[in-house]
């Protein structure tokens, strides 16, 4: 710091006549320049510096108050120094502390001297103080001894004390002066750097990865613990050079010793994976992933290397039974007849199997990167891009069946197209597998010819039966022979059962193959009840087929079709209960639907039988059942029927107590409107 | 008054019969044939008031007959009941301009009511 002082003001500190102080300037013993009249303005650093090199010599013959006003000065001097200053005894009683001192210790320095000073040393290093000073006192030397010095507010801070010894003529240690020096934040610092470095040693030793470097001359310089105990050494002493021959390989050395030397040339980090032998158990190998990056002094100069190696072993392990889980996987799909197939999001075939090639006429390598319109018509083409796009869109399945131009002619294939997902769930693309259907395709088509034949065959002969039956009784009647015409009468009865049995196994035939006809128009429907109550109740003596209906209302529908459930209704009621004597029909116009209830007091059928009654060739098994001829047919149909009406169908039964089957048809939507509350 | 004149074909002479059979007892005079080509010929020489075909005939296609049939001078105005086993064919019975369809196997009087539709 650098402040003005005036020539008044040096006199007033070092306690001497202004005139004095002009005369050091005039003598050019002290620089000034004028101030004011009769002062002159001197640097702060410039009297300082005249202070050091005070050369006036000492009075051969001073008075004592000569002697007294010196060492005013130079203890005014002292105090005007900002430094803990002190001087103390040869047997370390301290004589004379500065202001400065005071001020930072907050003690008078009548409680400093003597022994007190010892107070505001931190009482862990006033041992060593005095152990030092003893020694340096027997020695003769100076000293530095780094304490924690106690502030005024009782905080101990880092300083450097430092004492230089006073000798008598004789060379015996008279006195001491010294100074404490704060080395606060200089000790901070270092004790910063040292946790630091102990923080990275403890890491570096802690880490699962080996880590070492290496001077310019190869020589190696630290190794980490982990290293260590794999080699069951203790020291980096045991570990020299030789150490990695032990470790690795003659040809992974060599390579090593390779890629060290390009690395030194081009300075760039190399990597390796390479098997270490465990030092500790010969036959055990580990795969080690190696890195090692040359270092560079900032002249440029090499001066070793920094490195590690991360055991990867499970990796590898991982990455090998991957790589067998993956050929597992790639013979499967490879193997299989069926074509899998595998787009990403837009469109393009990212993996085909060899089966792929029956259609595309091209190897699998020639079908990735490209999308359907590399190889079917655009039509085509858009359809089945198309529906990718929709089954990406919505990330569910779809099944399709799909008739397409192939190598080998047109095809029919049962495709199942799903939403492939990444880890995050998110649909990255389809994948695709078909089956090629063709052959069952037309077997199916061939059955279903089959059956069409056989039942048109049938109903042939059944037709000129019933009419030729049909006209024996008609002859007799007019004959007046009515025995024999009421057995012509139960032979029509007979050929109406085998009739409906023929047109069950042509509509199933056509259900299946997606050709069963429904001609659509509006009817009253009970009026169809009525009729067909009527006709069924033909068919029966036994039973009397009861009716509860009011009003007439309109169903849109085929008539006929509705009709055949109906029948099949009534004469299941029939069939299935053979000792009772109504059967109970119920119709019932709700809000939107007509409700139908058809209930016999019969066999009944267990609950859990109940879901399996309206699939195709079901039938109720059981001693009683077994004696009721019938195709399993019926309750199939009539399902789909009503189904296919928009109604629901289902049955309420209990074990010989009886069945009710119901079920419900949308109103006509004008009739619906009509109806109270409807 | 002259019988009713009705020309049934069907190519399988048990229902030729049969239908013959039911038909007679009611009155009708029958010509039938099982033959297809035989047909228009038949309507030339007889000048039936009715025609009762099968959907299907040996070689010919009921649909066919009935186009033919209802072009030619003779039988323009005559009209046809088409029957089949098939009920799902009364649509195209309808659109070759039949008049009627009774499905396979029938019932005596169903057939009876029909004819007398038309009669």
């Amino acid at each position: 710091m650098v402040t003005y002082l005036t020539t008044q003001e040096i006199a007033e500190r070092l306690q001497v006549h202004v005139s004095t102080v002009r005369r050091w300037v005039r003598t050019k013993k002290l620089k000034g320049t004028p101030y004011g009249r009769s002062g002159y303005r001197i640097y702060e650093k410039d009297f300082l510096l005249f202070l050091c090199k005070r050369p006036e010599p000492p009075a051969p013959q001073r008075t004592h108050q000569e002697a007294e006003a010196e060492e005013n000065q130079w203890r005014n001097l002292i105090n005007f120094l900002p430094s803990n200053i002190w001087t103390a005894a040869a047997d370390g009683t301290m004589t004379y502390v500065s202001d400065a001192w005071c001020e930072y210790t907050g003690m008078a320095p009548a409680e400093a001297l003597g022994w007190g000073y010892i107070q505001t040393v931190h009482p862990d290093d006033q041992k060593r103080t005095e152990e030092r000073w003893l020694e340096a006192t027997q020695q003769g030397t100076g000293f530095e001894v780094i304490i924690r010095w106690r502030r005024y507010d009782g905080i101990y801070r880092w300083f450097l004390l430092q004492a230089r010894p006073v000798k008598d003529k004789h060379g015996q240690v008279s006195s001491w002066v010294g100074a404490i020096i704060d080395i606060n934040a200089q000790k901070l610092a270092e004790e910063t750097v040292r946790e630091s470095e102990e923080r990275f040693h403890a890491l570096a030793d802690d880490i699962p990865i080996f880590i070492w470097m290496s001077d310019k001359e190869g020589n190696t310089t630290y190794v980490n613990r982990s290293l260590l105990e794999y080699m069951g050494m203790s020291s980096l002493a045991e570990f020299s050079g030789k150490a990695w021959e032990k470790l690795a390989e003659p040809q992974d050395l060599q390579r090593i010793y390779e890629l060290h030397n390009h690395a030194i040339k081009t300075g760039k980090t190399y990597t390796l994976e390479a098997p270490f032998l465990n030092p500790q158990n010969d036959e055990i190998y580990k795969y080690f992933l190696l890195q090692a990056m040359p270092r560079y002094l900032a002249s440029g100069e090499f001066f070793g290397f920094i490195g590690t190696a991360v055991d990867i072993n499970n990796l590898k392990k991982t990455q090998e039974e991957l790589a067998t889980h993956t050929a597992f996987l790639r013979s499967v799909i490879e193997s299989t007849p069926d074509l899998i197939l595998m787009k990403d999001r837009s469109g393009t075939f990212v993996l085909a199997n060899q089966a792929t090639t029956r259609v595309f006429g091209k190897p699998p390598a020639e079908i990735i990167g490209h999308d359907d319109r590399a190889f079917f018509p655009p039509a085509v083409a858009r359809t089945l891009m198309e529906t990718d796009q929709r089954v990406m869109t919505t990330g569910k399945n779809e099944v399709i069946e799909e008739t397409l131009p192939t190598a080998e002619g047109e095809r029919t294939y049962l495709t199942t197209k799903s939403p492939l997902r990444n880890a995050e769930h998110e649909v990255i693309g389809l994948v695709l597998i078909s089956r090629d259907i063709t052959e069952r395709k037309d077997l199916e088509q061939q059955k279903d010819d089959f059956m069409g034949v056989v039942s048109h065959e049938l109903k042939t002969p059944v037709t000129s039966l019933k009419a030729f039956a049909q006209v024996l009784q008609n002859r007799f009647v007019k004959a007046g022979d009515e025995r024999s015409a009421e057995i012509l009468v139960k032979m029509d009865l007979q050929i109406n059962k085998l009739t409906t049995l023929i047109r069950d196994l042509l509509d199933v035939t056509k259900l299946e193959a997606g050709k069963f006809q429904y001609k659509e128009n509006s009817f009253f429907f009970e009026d169809l009840l009525r009729e067909i109550i009527e006709e069924t109740q033909r068919t029966t003596t036994k039973h009397q087929i009861l009716l509860q209906a009011s009003g007439t209302h309109q169903v849109f529908g085929d008539r006929e079709r509705i009709g055949q459930v109906l029948i099949n209704l009534l004469t299941n009621a029939i069939k299935y209960s053979p000792h009772a004597e109504h059967i109970l029909v119920t119709s019932l116009a709700e809000t939107q639907q007509m409700l139908v209830r058809v209930q016999d007091f019969g066999i009944g059928i267990p609950e859990d039988k109940h879901a399996h009654l309206f699939e195709r060739f079901y039938r109720v098994s059981g001693d009683t059942f077994d004696t009721i001829p019938g195709l399993g047919l019926g309750l199939y149909i009539s399902a789909e029927i009503i189904k296919r009406h928009g109604g629901k169908i289902w049955v309420e039964s209990e074990a010989s107590k009886g069945s009710t089957f119901c079920f419900t048809l949308p109103l006509k939507p004008a009739d619906a409107e009509n109806l109270p509350g409807g | 008054m002259d019988k009713k004149k009705i020309l049934v074909a069907d190519d399988d002479s048990g229902i030729l019969e049969a239908i013959t059979l039911i038909l007679e007892d009611e009155g009708y005079e029958i010509a039938a044939t099982s033959d297809g080509d035989s047909i228009a010929g038949l309507c030339e020489q007889v000048h039936p008031d009715l025609l009762l075909l099968d959907i299907w005939l040996g070689g010919w296609n009921g649909k066919d007959i009935c186009r033919c049939l209802k072009s030619m001078q003779a039988t323009r105005d005559v009209p046809i009941i088409i029957f089949s086993a098939n009920r799902d064919t009364a649509i195209i019975a309808r659109e070759a301009g039949a008049n009627d369809f009774i499905e396979k196997p029938f019932d005596m009087h169903d057939l009876i009511i029909k004819v007398q539709q038309y009669l």
